[in-house]
């Protein structure tokens, strides 16, 4: 059976503990023999340390360790410097080809726009949309804008 | 990159000057930052691997390291980040692994060097509880293990172990302690 203060008094040993909590387990740890005995437990397996503490490496073996790590680090970096050229490229391709689709379809729509032209000082003449027998046209002056209907034969349509 | 192993001026700057100068691309940092904490890395891939591999953590580490140095947050501690980066490598080889055979502890030991200054005793004695002890913290789930390394080789304190481990400081002492009861009960004989 464990006292429910084992915890505690791990901690209390490790000096993690401050304040009350640190005067509590004290004063626990005088009355209990379970958490007294824990702590003489816990002061054997410190005293381990030394015996059991990681064999040191050889100066060589590090050297040839931290070789190793320079030249991974050069490769990754490398590595991390083509993925980003590539990205990068990529993203400008893209950009590149939405910037040239924006271009065509602006050329493409100011074709496909009504036509206006200038008719020596007087005004403008503003093709309308095209049909298969008129194409309706609007002259336009300082005074006067004329709506006509011009057969697609060259016959006059409609004048208003 | 440095080439030089020899100390230098650069391991008398403390931490938080040598990542900054690594930042910048200072070569000296990277060698004096590798020799300041290579021996702690070792020690804890150490507790989970063989020499051979625990070796091949540490570069692991360092690689990540260097490499994702300007990822380091400015005001962060540096111990506790390069802490947390083994704590990754030593679960992801843990991870590739699993599908591997133990290696034997025993053998581990028996490979390992022999203190001439020892009488022929003290190192049989040494070395069998050297053997009883990497056993009984084997047999901890790495949770329990690394807690305990962290505390018991690396000496830190409950605050920097929640840190480094992304738990809370009750956690830490409930898994340092249970930690702590299964290697006395495994290590009865000789405490």
């Amino acid at each position: 059976m464990v006292c429910k203060w084992a915890e505690e008094a791990g901690a209390y040993f490790d000096g993690e503990l401050k304040g009350e909590r640190e005067n509590a387990a004290r004063e626990h740890i005088k009355v209990c023999p379970e958490c007294a005995k824990h702590i003489e437990q816990l002061r054997s397996l410190e005293s381990l340390r030394n015996n059991v503490a990681a064999e040191e490496v050889e100066e060589k073996q590090w050297d040839s360790c931290w070789q190793k790590i320079k030249e991974e680090t050069t490769r990754r970096i490398l590595v991390r410097k083509k993925v980003h050229f590539i990205r990068n490229m990529s993203l400008i391709s893209v950009a590149a080809l939405l910037l040239l689709a924006s271009l065509l379809w602006l050329v493409f729509a100011a074709e496909s726009s009504p036509e206006k032209e200038t008719i020596a000082d007087s005004g403008t003449l503003e093709i309308l949309e095209y049909s298969s027998e008129y194409t309706p046209m609007v002259l336009e002056t300082e005074n006067v804008m004329i709506i006509m209907m011009v057969s697609n034969k060259g016959e006059m349509g409609e004048v208003k | 990159m440095a080439n030089n192993m020899k100390a230098d001026a650069s391991d008398k700057l403390s931490d938080e000057e040598l990542v900054e100068r690594l930042k910048i691309g200072d070569e000296s940092s990277a060698s004096a930052i590798f020799r300041r904490y290579r021996s702690r890395v070792y020690r804890i891939a150490r507790s989970f691997f063989d020499e051979e591999k625990s070796l091949d953590v540490v570069q692991e580490v360092f690689v990540h390291l260097l490499s994702g140095i300007k990822g380091f947050r400015a005001g962060a501690k540096f111990s506790t980040w390069l802490h947390r980066i083994t704590i990754n490598c030593c679960y992801d080889f843990l991870r590739r692994k699993r599908s591997r055979k133990e290696e034997s502890v025993e053998e581990e030991i028996l490979e390992s060097k022999r203190d001439d200054c020892e009488t022929p005793d003290r190192v049989v004695e040494r070395r069998e509880l050297e053997t009883a002890f990497k056993s009984a913290l084997n047999a901890l789930s790495p949770k329990l293990r690394i807690v305990f390394t962290l505390r018991f080789f690396e000496q830190l304190s409950y605050t920097e172990m929640a840190k480094v481990l992304k738990c809370s400081l009750g956690t830490v002492m409930s898994r340092l302690f249970y930690a702590r009861q299964r290697l006395l009960d495994a290590l009865a004989d000789y405490i």
